[in-house]
């Protein structure tokens, strides 16, 4: 069974089918505009590598100085994880306000390309025979000259090695930014894992892989044209590593696209598409066993089910939260229909739209519960009564840029709609109650100047205040809205429905009825204030979603 | 360049663990410098109550290096058996080596994010995880296998089998033995590859410390990114230590030549 989506566009049942209809890219961006992000991220990133490296390293050669550093360096590269660089220079630059892109990812990635260019030219310089250098001098070259001309183009097939491996590092690491507030070939993988959409990861995968082998096939040829024919044959020598000279080679490109059709072959022989549903984990009936309820992966979300779940288990019932694990509807609704998870709390206007997209949205409560209720039973869900606490989604912007433009109302943006960059989660930017829904001409029609995906949460805030976004999809609750520092625009034409807190399960595990009874009495207890104040500790002073819900809990004394 | 002297492993992880250190002292405090003390008081870079009061942290935290622990050694031991076969296979027929080192050489630069993304939908998140690490280590493994073997001098094959040993009985007892530092100095290169790389593994939801990482910048909270950072780094030491140590304690007779 595949998951339910809510893309518009018909759903691929091959990764050909991804790739010949552009439609399916409409969240995540065309290839060749991604392409083209990731390629000039890896140059510039590269090139500056180059730059800073080669010529340190090879004065530092030549005069036979820092031996130890240069020996160090591949090493230190190597144990530092490069998803670390990325998100300790992102979190850096948004604490100094210079925003999501391009600096945080081309500083981590010269910080890649670095030691191995840097201890390849090192090594190469080292390797150039002492009697050529000698000879140099005798016949009166300058230092500065038997560098340049000599040593340097002595060195160049271990340089040109060294590039490569630095070039093709910069391209696997460029596509991880994806992850971190980045664009570029790394989008089709985070819409693909964030929407279930495995077609959409497979076609990314291809394009990222497509795309390191070309630039690193494109570099042998570049170093074959370079370097000198008497020189070749460096190139070819089967280094092992760790060993003194610690140069990276790699052996001579023979054949790839023989070798890429082997590679395919073993791909697809490796068997059929995994099954998204998949065999349970711990099957039978929830109803004695534990409780296993399902977050979604942002702060209200996790405390909001710390709290029901702390609730239950204060009533005796035995419970577990499972990890969030990145995932939002798309992934906690289908491990519900699974039974990898017995008990989520969700929002009823989101949830409803999730579940039937073509329904009419409501900003009326009532008329909200009753519509999820319908779309929950054809799915052979159920839901508890639902809680006064409400966080809506909201379009948000800058307090002061509302001011700025005279901002009250959604359709407001259409007078400034060039210049607002529109953010909003991987998911919601395939939503129809999101994006889709604001670009729709049946409410909106807006046209933003673009589109950037940020993780639902503090990333979207950052977004806003560093300027990268102006827009954003965020909730009502956000603790930005409630300091004064964002202010939500009113939905004039009705496109977001209500979306009290509200607890969903299957039919099928037929619940204890004082466990509804428990979660009903949380409900009630619930408010919007709550919720509010949740994600000032989680968000802000960054508490613990459990510790917050274990206070609050306590404060209420309902544990 | 002559003397093939091992790497001067403890000095260059103690220097690495030195700089780090330094490097991020720098910029913790450089990061707080200008921020007013309420701040400071809400979100420095790193809060010590979360690592040294909550009580869960330690438990967390012993959890998440556990999983990057069994994402590391599975791999590398899963990649040393096979880097062994076709090592032994390319000694054998020697012509296999280029295509071997070429198809190795062709699967270490398929980006790991990719592989990972993409070997999700065919399998279970830890078989695809398994499956990808493992490929990265065979073309270093491989690589040092061949080369070690290679380095062991005629004169001794030539004694061994003026000894009458059996082939596969020289291979163990002789050439095996005198390979080893360089095979081990391949499998510290892998395995400190590989506890970069498992980081990456956190997008197929694989825990590790690339956990700490991800969910730091999704909630904007340094402390979880400079914890995933120390504990990784740290890991990478510790194991390349070790592995060394344990290959010091294998090839004792090494030192005793250097020694003389």
């Amino acid at each position: 069974m595949t998951p339910a989506w809510l893309v518009l566009a018909a759903e691929p049942t091959n990764v050909v089918e991804w790739f010949q209809d552009s439609s399916q890219r409409v969240g995540s961006g065309a290839i060749p505009q991604q392409l083209w992000i990731t390629l000039w991220h890896s140059l510039v990133a590269t090139s500056f590598a180059i730059a800073f490296a080669v010529p340190i390293a090879l004065v530092l050669a030549h005069y036979r100085k820092a031996e130890l550093l240069s020996a160090w360096v591949v090493n230190i590269g190597r144990v530092i994880p490069t998803v670390t660089i990325i998100g300790v220079v992102v979190l850096v630059s948004l604490r100094n306000g210079y925003g999501f892109e391009p600096w945080p990812i081309l500083i981590a990635l010269v910080a890649m390309a670095l030691p191995p260019i840097f201890s390849n030219t090192y090594t190469a310089i080292r390797g150039v025979d002492e009697n050529v250098v000698g000879a140099a001098r005798a016949i009166g070259m300058r230092e500065r000259s038997i560098m340049g001309r000599v040593e340097l183009p002595l060195g160049l097939p271990v340089i040109v090695a060294g590039v490569r491996v630095a070039a093709v590092q910069v391209v696997a690491t460029e596509v991880i930014g994806a992850f971190f507030g980045g664009e570029g070939l790394g989008a089709y993988i985070r819409q693909g894992i964030g929407n279930n959409d495995i077609y959409e990861v497979q076609g990314g995968a291809l394009l990222i892989t497509a795309t390191a082998m070309s630039v690193d096939l494109s570099l042998w040829l570049i170093s074959k044209a370079l370097v000198p024919r008497s020189q070749r044959r460096k190139h070819l020598s089967n280094q092992p590593e760790g060993t003194s000279t610690m140069t990276i080679t790699r052996s001579r490109w023979r054949g790839p696209l023989l070798l890429l059709a082997v590679f395919a072959l073993l791909l697809s022989a490796c068997g059929e598409n995994k099954s998204s549903e998949g065999a349970s984990d711990t099957p039978g009936s929830a109803s004695e066993a534990t409780l296993r309820l399902r977050p979604q992966d942002f702060a209200e979300s996790v405390t909001l089910t710390e709290v029901y779940a702390q609730f239950l288990e204060a009533k005796g019932f035995k419970t577990e939260v499972q990890k969030a694990d990145g995932a939002y509807r798309e992934g906690v609704y289908p491990a519900l229909t699974a039974n990898k998870a017995d008990i989520v709390i969700d929002y009823s206007g989101s949830a409803a739209t999730y579940l039937d997209p073509k329904g009419t949205p409501s900003p009326d409560e009532d008329e909200t519960y009753t519509r999820l209720t319908t779309a929950l039973s054809a799915k052979k869900f159920q839901a508890a009564e639902y809680s006064g606490a409400e966080d809506k989604n909201a379009l948000v912007v800058l307090k002061s840029f509302a001011e700025k433009n005279g901002l009250t109302k959604i359709s407001d943006l259409a007078k400034v709609q060039d210049q607002v960059v529109f953010g909003g989660s991987a998911q919601c930017i395939e939503r129809a109650d999101c994006l889709l829904g604001y670009q729709d001409a049946k409410y909106y029609g807006l046209k933003f100047k673009s589109v950037k995906t940020l993780e639902y949460g503090p990333p979207l805030a950052a977004g806003l205040e560093s300027g990268d976004i102006q827009a954003a999809q965020y909730q009502t609750t956000a603790p930005e809205i409630a300091s004064g520092k964002f202010v939500v625009l009113e939905d004039d034409k009705g496109m977001l429905s209500a979306d009290n807190i509200v607890p969903i399960f299957r039919i099928a595990s037929d619940l204890d009825k004082e466990v509804i009874a428990a979660l009903n009495e949380i409900s009630e207890q619930l408010t919007t204030e709550d919720l509010i104040g949740w994600n000032v500790a989680t968000d802000i002073n960054k508490e613990e979603p459990a510790d917050v819900a274990a206070a609050w809990l306590k404060d209420k004394g309902l544990n | 360049m002559k003397p093939t002297r091992v790497f001067p492993t403890a000095w260059v992880m103690v220097a690495t663990a030195a700089a780090a250190l330094a490097g991020f002292a720098i910029w913790a405090t450089t990061a707080i410098a200008d921020l007013d003390l309420a701040t400071q008081a809400t979100n420095p870079i790193i809060r010590w109550e979360y690592v040294f009061e909550r009580p869960e942290t330690p438990e967390f935290l012993r959890e998440r290096t556990v999983e990057h622990l069994q994402l590391t050694v599975v791999p590398v031991l899963l990649g040393l058996l096979i880097s062994a076969m076709l090592a032994l296979i390319a000694r054998r027929f020697r012509w296999t080596l280029t295509p071997i080192t070429v198809f190795a050489g062709f699967l270490y630069t398929v980006p790991s994010f990719a592989l990972f993304a993409v070997l999700v939908t065919y399998t279970s998140n830890f078989t695809a995880a398994v499956t990808a690490l493992t490929s990265y280590t065979l073309l270093i493994l491989v690589r040092n296998i061949v080369a070690g073997l290679d380095a062991v001098p005629d004169d001794v094959l030539d004694a061994a089998d003026g000894l009458g040993m059996a082939p596969m009985r020289r291979l163990i007892t002789v050439e095996l033995p005198l390979a080893l530092p360089v095979i081990m100095n391949g499998i510290r290169v892998a395995t400190v590859t590989t506890v970069g790389l498992v980081a990456v593994s956190s997008i197929i939801q694989l825990g590790g410390l690339g956990e700490l990482i991800f969910d730091g910048y999704k909630r904007q909270y340094t402390t979880l990114i400079t914890l995933g950072t120390v504990l990784s780094i740290l890991l990478a030491i510790v194991l390349d230590l070790g592995i060394a140590l344990a290959g010091r304690a294998l090839t004792p007779w090494t030192r005793r030549r250097v020694a003389r």
